[in-house]
C-alpha cells in the first residue's frame, strides 16, 4: 500500500503529469463554466489529441476535466442561474437566491470549499476500495463479465431515460454501431457498405462528438435565455457559513461517493440526491449555504469515485466514464481487473494526481474566479463557430479522411433528433463502447460451455448480476406503467 | 406521438439491421458466427420499437 502510494505520487509530481493535471483542471473549470458545452463532448473532442501521450497523462488530464467541470459549473449556476453542466441545475436554486441577496462571494467561495473537501476525502475512498474490488474481480469470467456489462447498460438505459424502453433502444443502437467494423473472431468485415473507412469500425470520437458535441452546439445556439451576469463578488462568506457548511459538505460527500460506485450514477445524479438528503436537515430554497455546499461537494465526490469501478473493473457506469475506457483501449490497455496490478503507476498516479488538481482548482476557481465570469459573458456567435470548426477538425485529424466529418456530422443530426424525441443519449455511448467487449466475452462464454447457458446460472456472481439486471427491467416497467 | 415517432425510428433501424446482418454467417451457439450477435441486437432494437408504437398509440387514446 505504501509502495504503491509512494509510486502514486512519484507519477502524479513528475512534471509532464503536474502540467496535464493542471491543463485538465483549467480546460475543465472553461468547460464547466460555459453553459452549452459539457464534459462529454469536450473529451471527445480531445480524444485525437491524446493519441501521442502516455495513458497515465491522458487518464489525469481526462479526470481532471472532468472533476474540474464540477468546480466551474457551480459559478455559472450561481451567478446567472443558469447551470454550466447539468450536474449544478439544483445548485441554482440556493445559489441564485444567494446572488440575489447579494451574497454571490459568499456562494462561490463555498461552491469551491465543498467541492474541495469532498475531492479530498473521495481521493481516499479511491484509494482504499478500489484495490479490494479488483480482487474480487479476479473471480470474474468470461460468463460474469458479460452479466456485468449487461447490468450496467441495462441499468443506464433505465435510469437515464423517462421512458426505460426507448433507453434500452438506445444503448441497443450503440451496440449495434460498434458492431460496425471487422469481427475480431471471424476476420469478416461487418456493415461497412463498402465505405473503406468503416472497415476498422467508426471511431469512438466521431460518435462522441457528433451525438453529444454537434447537438449540443445546435441547442445551445437556438437557446435564447439572456445571459445577466451579476458582478458583485467582494463579499466573502463569514465565520457562520463556514461554520454551517461542513457537516453539510460531509453529507453531500458521503452521498456522491456511494453514488458515484453505482452503475448509471454520475456527478448529475449525485448533486441532486444530496440536495434533497440535505432538505431534511436544513432549510433550503431561499439562499442557504447548505443549498450550495451539499450538491457541490456531492457532484465533485461522485465524478471522482465513478473511476473506481472504471479503473478496477473496467466498467464504465456514465457517457464520460465510457470515452474514458475507450481512450483506455486505444491506448492499447485491455479494461480490467489486471490494470491496477499490471499498470500501477497508472491507478495511482490518476489517484494522486486528484489531490494536487483539488488543489489547483481552489486556486483556480476561487481567487481567479473574476476571470471566469468575464468568459460567460463571450457572445456565442463567436464561441459556437469556433468550437464547430473544432468538432470537425477533431473528427477530420484521426483518419485525415472526409469521410469521418460526414459520419460525424449524421451523428450530429440523429443527436438533435434523439433531444427532439426527449431520448437521453448516454446509453448510446456506453452500448457503443460496451458492445464489443461485451460481444467478445459472451461469445468467449458460450464457446467454453459448448453452447449452453448452464455457467449463466450455476455462478453465484452470474445470479446476482442476473437478479439485478431483472430489478433494474422490474423498475423500468414499474416507471413506465406509473406514467 | 413523440413515443410513436420514436418508436418508428427504432422499428426501421431495427428492420434495417437484421435484413444486413442475414448476409453474415449465423454459425451456432458454441461458435457464433459474425452475423449472430448484430441480428439479436437489431430483434432487440425492433422489438423495443414496436413496443414504443404499441405504447404511443395506447397514451394517445
Amino acid at each position: 500500500m505504501l509502495d504503491n502510494l509512494a509510486l502514486g505520487f512519484a507519477t502524479a509530481f513528475s512534471l509532464q503529469n503536474i502540467f496535464y493535471c493542471f491543463m485538465g483542471c483549467f480546460l475543465g473549470t472553461i468547460v464547466g463554466v460555459l453553459p452549452g458545452i459539457s464534459v462529454v463532448s469536450t473529451l471527445s473532442i480531445l480524444i485525437p489529441l491524446t493519441y501521442t501521450l502516455s495513458p497515465t497523462s491522458t487518464l489525469i488530464m481526462m479526470a481532471g476535466i472532468y472533476y474540474g467541470a464540477q468546480y466551474g459549473s457551480s459559478t455559472c449556476a450561481i451567478l446567472i442561474n443558469n447551470p454550466g453542466e447539468n450536474s449544478s441545475v439544483i445548485t441554482c436554486i440556493d445559489g441564485y437566491a444567494m446572488t440575489q441577496n447579494g451574497r454571490a462571494g459568499a456562494a462561490i467561495v463555498v461552491a469551491g470549499l465543498s467541492s474541495f473537501i469532498a475531492g479530498c476525502i473521495a481521493t481516499v475512498i479511491i484509494a482504499l476500495f478500489a484495490p479490494s474490488l479488483t480482487e474480487l474481480a479476479f473471480k470474474f469470467g468470461p460468463a460474469e463479465y458479460s452479466c456485468m456489462m449487461l447490468m450496467g447498460l441495462i441499468s443506464i438505459a433505465v435510469l437515464t431515460n423517462n421512458d426505460p424502453v426507448a433507453g434500452i433502444a438506445v444503448g441497443l443502437l450503440g451496440m449495434l454501431l460498434g458492431c460496425i467494423g471487422t469481427d475480431v473472431n471471424s476476420a469478416i468485415s461487418r456493415f461497412n457498405f463498402g465505405v473503406n473507412a468503416l472497415v476498422d469500425g467508426v471511431g469512438v470520437n466521431n460518435i462522441a462528438v457528433g451525438i453529444f458535441g454537434v447537438t449540443e452546439l445546435i441547442r445551445g445556439y437556438l437557446d435564447k435565455t439572456p445571459r445577466v451576469v451579476h458582478s458583485k463578488l467582494n463579499i466573502m462568506p463569514n465565520k457562520d457559513d463556514l461554520k454551517r457548511m461542513w457537516p453539510a459538505a460531509l453529507r453531500g460527500t458521503g452521498i456522491g461517493s456511494f453514488l458515484g460506485l453505482l452503475p448509471g450514477g454520475g456527478a448529475a445524479i449525485a448533486s441532486y440526491m444530496s440536495y434533497v438528503f440535505e432538505k431534511r436537515f436544513s432549510k433550503l430554497g431561499n439562499g442557504a449555504i447548505e443549498g450550495v455546499a451539499a450538491p457541490e461537494a456531492g457532484n465533485n465526490a461522485a465524478a471522482q469515485t465513478g473511476f473506481i469501478p472504471l479503473l478496477a473493473m473496467g466498467i464504465p457506469e456514465n457517457a464520460v466514464m465510457s470515452i474514458m475506457l475507450a481512450t483506455m483501449i486505444i491506448a492499447g490497455i485491455q479494461p480490467g481487473p489486471s490494470v491496477i496490478v499490471n499498470q500501477p503507476e497508472l491507478f495511482w498516479g490518476v489517484t494522486v494526481s486528484m489531490l494536487i488538481g483539488n488543489l489547483i482548482l481552489v486556486i483556480l476557481n476561487i481567487p481567479l474566479v473574476g476571470i471566469w465570469v468575464k468568459l460567460i459573458s463571450i457572445p456565442k456567435h463567436l464561441l459556437f463557430p469556433l468550437i464547430f470548426l473544432l468538432c470537425v477538425y477533431g473528427a477530420y485529424v484521426v483518419n485525415h479522411s472526409g469521410v469521418d466529418v460526414i459520419i460525424m456530422l449524421v451523428l450530429g443530426v440523429l443527436g438533435y433528433v434523439f433531444y427532439l424525441l426527449d431520448i437521453q443519449p448516454a446509453p448510446l455511448m456506453l452500448g457503443f463502447v460496451l458492445g464489443p467487449l461485451f460481444e467478445e466475452y459472451f461469445r468467449r462464454a458460450m464457446s467454453i460451455s459448448r453452447g449452453s447457458f448452464e455457467p449463466f446460472l450455476t455462478s453465484p456472481i452470474c445470479v446476482v448480476l442476473l437478479l439485478l439486471i431483472g430489478g433494474f427491467l422490474i423498475l423500468g416497467l414499474y416507471k413506465m406503467v406509473k406514467r | 406521438m413523440k413515443t410513436i415517432l420514436s418508436g418508428i425510428l427504432y422499428s426501421i433501424i431495427g428492420v434495417a439491421g437484421v435484413i444486413l446482418s442475414n448476409k453474415y454467417p449465423m454459425g451456432e451457439l458454441y461458435m457464433m458466427g459474425p452475423g449472430l450477435f448484430p441480428s439479436i441486437i437489431s430483434s432487440g432494437i425492433l422489438i423495443c420499437g414496436l413496443i414504443l408504437i404499441l405504447k404511443g398509440m395506447i397514451d394517445a387514446r
